[in-house]
């Protein structure tokens, strides 16, 4: 595990620029928020999933519907939630409706949001950072 | 800044959505705008069930609107009378990452603004404006698309009883001496100024205030034609028959 500040980042998953994780499984991409992006939300109250079959676009400015995995509401503010890649929502976490704060408490393991079937997992893999270069991309913002 | 309006909520709504959608995509700058409910109107949170927090008949029996929020928080009572709401666009970059900071920086602007109309005020997270310990204006936010909209109440004279009419609040409860609880937790410029000021004399007021947050003067300007068009073209997703009832 590296840290930056207060932050968790954990070796061997990839990172997007809004702050979502991607832990690869084989052909499969699980997603999720980082620690960054839980600590800044603050307490959160409902998530709302994307739907299972849903195509998404990477994340890339400006931002889009086609880009958006759900969202989720803390202390009165609703966020959009990022996709990492480009892909097929495969399955989401049931769990988050029910126990919502495990993004809070579990960011990189019981609160993952979804897994993705990419579509161009190479070509996107080169957009996301390592966790050595999400660390200085905190760094840079706080 | 854009001028003073009055429309139902479902335009209101719209206008702050397209404002939203086309600051994102760098065709609006960022925008202060303040406003008016007519008729007055309880709005819920994003994912809120309208049937669990609003009473619907007594809305009917008022002639009160409900209209969904794209912005998260609870069920709000917007008086026509007592009201003046306020939203502010901007680029997401433009504020803190971390929720409660982004709040309270915008909120700044009302605090500076309450001061201007002569009122104590604080900010206390994670989304009030306190005037003398008590909340004189509730915010709330969504983050879509690379930009931020906040919006939130300014309270000048609501009706506090028909508000809780209209939330579901058993009628019971809702006795002279719950209203005085009330009274201890929420205030209001009249109560804190002893008389009422028009709803210009208030925007100016925030006006100023949200000039001295910002260390520099705000632009007057008029809805683009872009931005009306698109606020049209949003307006019946807020609709009695859009989506307000899928919760």
């Amino acid at each position: 595990m590296v840290k930056a500040g207060n932050y968790d980042v954990p070796e061997g998953l990839y990172y997007g620029r809004e702050h979502e994780w991607v832990k690869l499984e084989g052909k499969l991409a699980r997603v999720g928020v980082t620690d960054y992006a839980q600590s800044k939300l603050g307490d959160v109250v409902y998530v709302e999933l994307p739907e299972v079959g849903k195509q998404v676009k990477q994340a890339t400015a400006p931002k889009t519907k086609e880009m958006e995995l759900g969202a989720v509401e803390s202390i009165k503010a609703v966020s959009a939630v990022y996709s990492p890649l480009s892909g097929a929502v495969k399955e989401t976490n049931a769990a988050l409706q029910e126990r919502p704060e495990l993004i809070n408490t579990s960011p990189y393991n019981e609160g993952w949001i979804c897994v993705l079937e990419p579509g161009a997992l190479e070509a996107e893999l080169k957009n996301l950072m390592d966790a050595k270069a999400y660390v200085e991309f905190l760094k840079k913002l706080e | 800044m854009l001028p003073l309006r009055v429309d139902d909520a479902f335009t209101s709504m719209a206008i702050d959505e397209a404002l939203l959608k086309l600051n994102a995509e760098g065709k609006s700058p960022n925008t202060i705008r303040f406003w008016r409910w007519l008729p007055s109107t309880v709005s819920i949170g994003c994912f809120q069930s309208v049937e669990r927090e609003v009473d619907l008949e007594v809305a009917k029996r008022y002639g009160v609107d409900v209209v969904r929020r794209i912005t998260g928080g609870g069920a709000v009572f917007h008086d026509h009378d007592g009201e003046l709401t306020y939203s502010v666009v901007c680029k997401q970059g433009d504020v803190p990452d971390d929720v409660i900071e982004s709040y309270r920086l915008i909120c700044g602007g009302l605090v500076h603004g309450f001061e201007r109309l002569g009122l104590q005020a604080e900010f206390k997270p994670v989304n009030d404006v306190l005037s003398n310990r008590k909340k004189i204006s509730g915010s709330a936010q969504t983050r879509r698309w690379g930009s931020v909209l906040q919006h939130g109440t300014i309270l000048i004279d609501p009706n506090i009883r028909q508000m809780f009419e209209l939330l579901k609040v058993s009628p019971e409860k809702i006795s002279d001496k719950f209203i005085a609880s009330v009274f201890e937790r929420v205030t209001t410029v009249v109560r804190e100024l002893g008389r009422k000021p028009s709803f210009d004399e208030v925007r100016a007021a925030m006006r100023t205030g949200f000039e001295r947050l910002l260390g520099a003067k705000l632009v007057e300007g008029e809805l683009t034609s872009e931005e009306f068009e698109l606020a049209a073209k949003l307006k019946p997703k807020y609709a009695p028959n859009g989506w307000l009832k899928k919760r």
